[in-house]
């Protein structure tokens, strides 16, 4: 038997480890996403592409989300192509058909918006043409998009009568060429040698000692790793994910896929302090996203180092909760990887969310239910922030009877109309699709648990692919057309359903003229602040799935014995 | 009164607003032709140079990663891959961690601890082992199904439980069982030291004394 102080002790320290490797960065980072949007000369390529392109004007926002749109709406019909066409393509050496239409509707979706909710299983389904031109494409493009829309919004609170936020072909290539490829890079090299496999070998038949066969998969992996997790992507190369040995298969290349989940969305944060030039603000969010983080990890850690009461007659070694979970990595930094990549819209697991006990099964779930904002996927996590920044700003402002601002915007009715607007899509993708699918289908037959857990399955679901997560309580039948076409339709709303609105602030804040801060404001970096912001979260954020949590995963842990 | 700050690179209202109705037809076309030059680049970039430059680096530097870290025994046969886990029931095999797919592809159990099917599962599993050695406390990874069911290890302790039984089922001296296992331990900074039981294995087979069966 091994030592448990020593246990314990060497468990945090890896947990410490990559929380340190994931957000001390975060400020070297932020000047260094500031410098590429704004300072960096166009590079030779840019250049070029600016000349044939036209791209010399600034735009104001509705042209800005024109060509965001645009570009994604294309991105989508030749990724849904692809997808359907696979089967007579090349560099598909298991001879994999072309995908159901509904379930390519569902992956292009999926991918576009930055979700990567799985619907299908990577070495069963996709061939390696789709997983290279198609997924690892959009994994670089629809981070890049992301960020390109905070990016406006930042310009758009620190730009002074402005009528521009920036040009989205500039912010898009920046975005890919000078932060996810130089990483992505970097990363992927390292996971091949760790042992991820990077080739493009047909699958191989191994004689087992046993006796039997087994299928040894292959393909171009490392790379479409790397910047799936950079990119808070988080669609697996292989269907069970991170958890899979040949997508993660050391505690080296589990430590730096997990810290990539934050790295990024934590740089966001310093980057807004670097455009609206007062650190404070920064350091008052990362404040506030940290400390939600530390909690969600704390009752992980707490509710997977539990026995189950049902299995208290048992003589077990330990009372840890190993169902669903990996030797190599272990309680903790199962527990870490959870709490991380549901806090960022990652979605990649390297330990499955369905069979978490109750309780730890609630924090990824809330955490999603939050909207995606403890640090968040690339971009699009700062930009939910700053919707309930506003919020909260606004509210302040009415408690104490001033006309709200930030940072010397005047936040008026238009604002605050538009990020209602935003933080409705999540009860629209999730109550009201949610419970549309239940009437439509069986809810039984997608459901793989009985009781309380069933719901949270559902729950879940429309949750993950509302607020552009991509995780899953895996139990759940995905693959079914009507749940791929309406979890699909659930993608769009929580993705554009955010997008417009913030771009549509992002104009409107840009062009007011900033007014002088007054002594009677409440400053948003303080204590108090942070309060207030915290609190607008979980009643703005959290309220609305009140109801729904307590008959789901609250129910299931209070029936247990 | 409002301080107005001009700003040199941005026109004013009424300008934009003359300008947009001018180029209305032309920005979707701007904005079709800067959507196809992007994904075309990108394709062609991250899509195709970027996994051919780390395949190309992969298959030069790390050759055996790059292609599954496969096994192969002293026929040259194809036995496996050291990163993925394998079924064993024969007697005189170490077992590895229960698998939702028995080890044939990647795959999960999804069951909920409330789950009365997890339940029955985890107690059919430990009265197997319970009734192998009374004596022990049964290792929490021989009862619970891994993340990925292609579980390549174990800790130390769960495979030093099972050496009296492989050393019964091999007619060898424990103490030599006992010995592979440490010398096949590694250390990786987790908790406990973890053994590969693919590894494990194939050097019981191989071993000169151990291989008897």
């Amino acid at each position: 038997m091994t030592n448990p102080a020593f246990l314990s002790l060497t468990s945090t320290a890896g947990v410490l480890l990559i929380l340190a490797l994931a957000l001390l960065p975060a400020p070297l980072l932020g000047r260094w996403i500031h410098r590429i949007y704004e300072h960096h000369r166009a590079d030779i390529v840019e250049q070029r592409l600016a000349h044939w392109l036209d791209w010399s004007e600034q735009q104001n926002w509705r042209s800005y989300l024109l060509y965001l749109l645009v570009f994604n709406l294309l991105c989508f019909v030749l990724l849904f192509t692809l997808l359907l066409a696979q089967g007579h393509l090349p560099l598909n050496p298991q001879h994999l058909p072309g995908l159901s239409a509904d379930l390519a509707f569902n992956t292009a979706v999926s991918f576009v918006s930055n979700t990567n909710w799985q619907a299908y299983s990577g070495e069963d389904s996709l061939s390696y043409l789709s997983q290279m031109l198609g997924l690892g494409v959009q994994n670089f493009v629809s981070a890049a998009t992301g960020m390109a829309v905070a990016i406006a919004l930042f310009r758009g609170i620190a730009r002074r009568s402005s009528h521009s936020v920036g040009h989205f072909g500039r912010d898009l290539y920046r975005g890919v060429v000078y932060l996810l490829l130089p990483l992505s890079l970097l990363l992927a090299l390292v996971l091949i040698w760790q042992g991820v496999p990077q080739n493009f070998n047909a699958y191989l038949s191994a004689s087992t000692l046993d006796g039997g066969q087994q299928w040894i998969p292959g393909g171009p992996a490392a790379s479409q790793i790397a910047i799936k997790q950079l990119g808070t992507n988080g669609g697996g190369f292989f269907g069970v994910n991170s958890a899979h040995p040949f997508e993660n298969p050391t505690l080296l290349s589990n430590l730096l896929q997990c810290a990539a989940i934050l790295l990024i969305p934590a740089g966001f944060v310093f980057a807004f302090g670097h455009y609206v030039r007062d650190r404070r603000q920064a350091v008052a969010l990362f404040i506030t996203m940290s400390a939600l983080l530390l909690l969600g990890l704390g009752v992980l850690l707490w509710s997977e180092g539990r026995l189950s009461p049902l299995l208290a007659s048992l003589q077990l070694s330990d009372s840890l909760n190993w169902e669903g979970k990996e030797s190599r990595f272990g309680i903790d930094l199962s527990a870490l990887w959870t709490a991380m990549t549901s806090a960022a819209s990652n979605g990649s697991v390297n330990a499955m969310h369905d069979s978490l006990s109750a309780w730890g099964g609630l924090v990824p779930l809330v955490n999603i239910l939050l909207g995606e904002m403890i640090f968040g996927g690339v971009g699009a996590g700062m930009y939910g922030m700053l919707l309930f920044v506003l919020l909260a700003v606004f509210l302040s402002g009415l408690m104490i009877g001033r006309t709200p601002a930030y940072l010397g915007k005047k936040i008026e009715a238009r604002e605050i109309q538009w990020a209602l607007v935003a933080l409705l899509t999540m009860p629209l993708g999730i109550l009201v699709l949610g419970s549309l699918t239940a009437l439509l289908g069986d809810p039984q037959a997608v459901t793989s648990n009985p009781g309380p857990h069933g719901l949270s399955q559902w729950l879940y679901a429309y949750a993950s692919a509302t607020g552009n997560n991509g995780s899953a309580f895996a139990g759940f039948a995905a693959g079914q057309p009507l749940q791929n076409m309406l979890l699909g339709l659930a993608m769009l709303i929580g993705r554009y359903g955010v997008i417009i609105p913030v771009l549509a602030i992002a104009g409107s804040l840009a062009s007011k003229a900033p007014r002088a801060a007054s002594a009677a404001e409440l400053p948003t970096h303080g204590p108090l602040f942070i309060a207030l912001l915290t609190l607008s979260l979980c009643l703005l954020g959290a309220l609305n799935f009140f109801p729904v949590l307590m008959m789901g995963p609250v129910a299931e842990a209070l029936s247990l014995p | 009164m409002t301080i107005h700050t001009p700003c040199e690179q941005n026109p004013s209202s009424e300008a934009v607003a003359a300008q947009t109705t001018i180029e209305h037809g032309s920005r979707w076309h701007s904005a079709i032709k800067t959507a196809f030059a992007l994904w075309l680049l990108a394709t062609v970039v991250c899509g195709l140079a970027y996994p051919l430059l780390m395949t190309g680096i992969g298959q030069l530097l790390f050759p055996w990663q790059s292609n599954g870290s496969l096994l192969f025994d002293s026929q040259h046969r194809l036995r496996g891959s050291a990163l993925l886990g394998q079924q064993f029931s024969a007697a005189g095999y170490f077992h590895g961690r229960p698998s939702a797919s028995d080890y044939k592809n990647g795959a999960a159990s999804n069951l909920a601890q409330s789950n009365p099917a997890l339940v029955a599962e985890i107690r059919q599993r430990y009265a197997y082992w319970h009734q192998q050695r009374p004596d022990q406390p049964v290792p929490s990874q021989l009862v619970y199904a891994s993340a990925s069911g292609l579980d390549p290890e174990i800790d130390l302790s769960t495979a030093l439980y099972q050496a009296p039984l492989v050393a019964t089922a091999r007619q060898v001296p424990v103490a030599d069982v006992e010995a592979l296992v440490q010398q096949l331990a590694q250390r990786t900074g987790r908790e406990e030291p973890i053994v590969n039981v693919l590894q494990l294995n194939m050097a019981l087979d191989t071993d000169e004394l151990l291989s008897v069966r």
